[in-house]
C-alpha cells in the first residue's frame, strides 16, 4: 500500500477493516488514534469515574472492532459516539441504582469545597465545575461535554447526536445555566 | 432577544456586529449582566483548561489492542523506508570513518613508546659491548702498555660511537645512551685510566685467575653498564653476561614498562572483547502525557563489542527505549500524543583516551551510536567514565544524549532522550 492510511477517511478506513485483512490492523489502530482522545474525554466526563470510563471506552473500541468488521460503516465517528453513549446509559442505569446522588450529598460536599477555599487555585474551580457537571441530566451534559470539552461545532454535535442544531444550542445554552445555578447554589462565595 | 442570549451568542461568536456593539452598551451599564457574562466565560474557560487533564492512558491502549489481537501501534511504519535506508548509509558511513580513523592511529603508533622499549631488548643486545672480552683478551695488554692503552680507548670511544648512532627518535636508546654516557663520561679518567693501569700491569705479570685488579676495575666498568641496563626492568639480580646475551623476557619488559608513564589502565589491551548492561536515560525532551510503560526491561540496553586497540572498540548493542512522540495529522488538526516502549539495534564506536585515566582505574570514555528502530533511525551519544571496580569488570558511569527521527505523512520529526547512563561492563 503505497499511500498512506492518514491521508484515509474514516470510512474508508472501516472499509479496509472489514475487506482487507492485511491492512485491517493498521487501519483500526489509524482509526483509534484519530478518535481515542475525544472518546476517551468525552465518556470521562460523561461518567465522572476513571474505572468507569476506562471499561465503557475499551468496551466501545471493541464493539466498534467486531461490528466492523462484518459491516460496513458510513459515519464512524458517529457510530463510536453513539457505541459509547449506549454503554455510558447502561452503565449509569445501573449505577444510579446502586448508589443514589442525593441534594444533601452535593450540599455536604460544596460545604467541603467551601472550606478549602484558602488554598484558591484552578484545579479547585475544576473540580467544582465537574461536580456541576455531574448534576446535569444526560441529554444536557452530553452536548455541554462535546461543545466545551471537545471543541466541537453545533452542527456536528447535532449529526452525532441526531438533533437538530437549534435543539443542540438550547440544549447547551440550558446545560450552562444549570451549571451556573449549581454553582449559585453552592458556591456563591467562590463566584463573588 | 433578551440579554442572556446575546452574551451566550457572543461566546459562541455568533453575535452580528451590531448586536455586539448593542451588547457592550448593556454591559457598560447593567452589573448583573456583567456578572453573567463572566460566569459564562469563567465555565468555559475552565472546561477547555479541564480537557488536558484527560489523556488515554498506554496501558488502557494496550489493553484495547490486546483484547482485539492486535500488535500496539506505533508511528506511522508505510513510509519507513527511506528512513532505513538513510540509517544504514548513516552506519555504512560511521564504520568506514571509524576504520579509516584507527588505520590511521595504528600507522602512528608504531612510534609510541611501548613499541620502541620493545625494540629496545635487541638494540640492547648489541650496542652494550661484551665487556668481559677486554679482560679475557689480556694478551693485547701484556704484549704492550702503549698497545694496551690505544686498544682500550679504541675500544672505549667504539663503544661511544656505536651509542652515539641511536636513533634519536628510539626513546629507549635515548635514555640509555644519555645514562651511559654521563656513566662513560665520569669513567673516562678512571676506568680507562684503570684499563691503561691494568694492562701495563698485565704487560708485567702474566695473566691469571688469581690476579684480579684488572678484573676489578673492568667489573667496575661492568657495574656501570649493568646499573644502566637495570634501570630498564627487575633484572638487576641477574648476572651480567646473562642480562647482556639474553634476549630480555616478558617479565623485564614488563619491569621495563613500568618505568615509563603509560597508564595502567591495561585491560583493553589485554582483553579483546566486552560485554556490557545498563540503564538508559529515562527523561525525553518531548514531554507526553503519555505514561511510559515501565516494564522490567523498559530503558535498558544489552552491547558486546571488540577491542580493535587500547582505546578504540566497536560493537553492537540493543534495548529497549521509551520515546515520546507527538505529531499531528490530517494537516495539523488532529495531534497525536504516545509514548511507545521500542526495540533499537545498532553499532557504536567507543573511544577510550588513556593517555587521560585516573589513578589507573578511573577512565573517561566517549561512545557514538548509529542505529534504528521500527520507525526510523537512532543516533546516541555517550560520555562518561569507566572505572575498574574488579580485574576486569568496569562500571561505567555517563550521559546519553538520543534522537529518534520517525516521519509521519510528509513530516519529519524527533523524538529527544536526555540523561544519566549507568551500567556494568565484564571484559575477556
Amino acid at each position: 500500500m503505497k499511500d498512506k492510511l492518514s491521508k484515509y477517511s474514516l470510512e474508508k478506513l472501516a472499509e479496509l477493516i472489514q475487506n482487507d485483512s492485511k491492512y485491517s490492523n493498521l487501519a483500526f489502530a489509524e482509526i483509534y488514534y484519530r478518535l481515542s482522545e475525544n472518546l476517551y474525554l468525552f465518556i470521562c466526563k460523561m461518567t465522572g469515574d476513571s474505572d468507569a470510563a476506562n471499561d465503557i471506552f475499551q468496551e466501545t473500541f471493541i464493539s466498534f472492532h467486531k461490528y466492523v468488521i462484518k459491516n460496513t460503516v458510513n459515519h464512524v465517528t458517529s457510530f463510536i459516539f453513539t457505541i459509547a453513549r449506549n454503554l455510558f446509559i447502561n452503565y449509569k442505569r445501573i449505577n444510579d441504582k446502586m448508589r443514589p446522588y442525593n441534594e444533601e450529598m452535593i450540599q455536604d460536599e460544596a460545604a467541603e469545597q467551601i472550606e478549602q477555599i484558602s488554598d484558591y487555585d484552578t484545579e479547585l474551580y475544576k473540580k467544582i465545575l465537574n461536580e456541576a457537571l455531574d448534576t446535569l441530566d444526560f441529554k444536557y451534559k452530553e452536548v455541554f461535554v462535546m461543545r466545551y470539552y471537545l471543541d466541537m461545532d453545533y452542527d456536528k454535535i447535532a449529526i452525532l447526536t441526531d438533533l437538530d442544531v437549534n435543539t443542540v444550542k438550547t440544549r447547551v445554552h440550558r446545560a450552562k445555566n444549570f451549571i451556573k445555578e449549581h454553582l449559585e447554589k453552592h458556591y456563591k462565595e467562590i463566584i463573588d | 432577544m433578551n440579554n442572556i442570549n446575546l452574551v451566550q451568542d457572543f461566546l459562541d461568536s455568533a453575535l452580528p456586529d451590531n448586536l455586539q456593539k448593542e451588547l457592550f452598551e448593556q454591559l457598560a451599564q447593567d452589573k448583573a449582566l456583567r456578572r453573567e457574562l463572566q460566569i459564562n466565560m469563567g465555565i468555559e474557560q475552565f472546561a477547555r483548561m479541564d480537557k488536558a487533564n484527560y489523556k488515554v492512558p498506554a496501558e488502557l491502549t494496550q489493553s484495547v489492542f490486546s483484547d482485539l489481537g492486535i500488535s500496539f501501534p506505533v508511528a506511522d511504519k508505510s513510509n519507513r523506508k527511506g528512513l532505513v535506508l538513510l540509517m544504514a548509509l548513516l552506519l555504512l558511513g560511521f564504520i568506514v570513518a571509524g576504520g579509516s580513523y584507527l588505520l590511521y592511529t595504528n600507522s602512528i603508533s608504531k612510534s609510541a613508546p611501548e613499541n620502541e622499549i620493545a625494540k629496545a631488548k635487541t638494540k640492547v643486545e648489541k650496542k652494550v659491548p661484551t665487556v668481559n672480552s677486554f679482560a679475557i683478551n689480556t694478551d693485547a695488554y701484556a704484549n704492550s702498555f702503549e698497545a694496551g692503552k690505544r686498544e682500550a680507548v679504541t675500544k672505549m670511544q667504539a663503544i661511544n660511537r656505536r651509542l652515539n648512532q641511536t636513533n634519536p627518535s628510539n626513546f629507549t636508546a635515548k635514555r640509555q645512551n644519555s645514562q651511559l654516557n654521563e656513566q662513560t663520561q665520569s669513567n673516562s679518567n678512571t676506568g680507562l685510566l684503570a684499563y691503561a693501569d691494568d694492562a701495563k700491569r698485565g704487560s708485567q705479570n702474566s695473566y691469571s685467575a688469581e690476579n684480579s685488579n684488572s678484573f676489578e676495575r673492568i667489573e667496575r666498568v661492568n657495574d656501570n653498564i649493568s646499573s644502566i641496563r637495570t634501570n630498564y626492568g627487575n633484572s638487576s639480580d641477574l648476572a651480567l653476561n646473562e642480562q647482556l646475551n639474553s634476549p630480555l623476557n616478558q617479565s623485564q619488559m614488563n619491569g621495563a614498562l613500568s618505568l615509563y608513564p603509560i597508564n595502567q589502565f591495561s585491560a583493553p589491551q589485554q582483553t579483546k572483547w566486552n560485554i556490557s548492561f545498563r540503564k538508559l536515560p529515562t527523561k525525553s525532551i518531548n514531554q507526553s502525557s503519555i505514561k511510559a510503560n515501565n516494564a522490567i526491561y523498559s530503558n535498558t540496553a544489552f552491547g558486546a563489542s571488540y577491542n580493535l586497540s587500547r582505546t578504540h572498540s566497536f560493537g553492537v548493542e540493543f534495548g529497549y527505549e521509551n520515546f515520546s512522540q507527538q505529531f499531528t495529522l490530517e494537516g495539523g488538526t488532529l495531534k497525536y500524543d504516545q509514548n511507545p516502549l521500542m526495540l533499537w539495534y545498532g553499532g557504536f564506536w567507543n573511544f577510550t583516551p588513556h593517555a587521560l585515566n585516573i589513578g589507573g582505574i578511573v577512565q573517561p570514555y566517549t561512545q557514538l551510536f548509529a542505529g534504528a528502530t521500527s520507525v526510523g533511525p537512532l543516533l546516541k551519544a555517550q560520555a562518561g567514565i569507566s572505572v575498574n571496580v574488579l580485574r576486569n569488570i568496569y562500571l561505567n558511569i555517563g550521559a546519553e544524549y538520543g534522537m529518534l527521527i520517525y516521519r509521519v505523512e510528509s513530516n519529519i520529526y524527533n523524538s529527544r532522550n536526555i540523561g544519566g547512563t549507568m551500567g556494568l561492563m565484564f571484559s575477556f
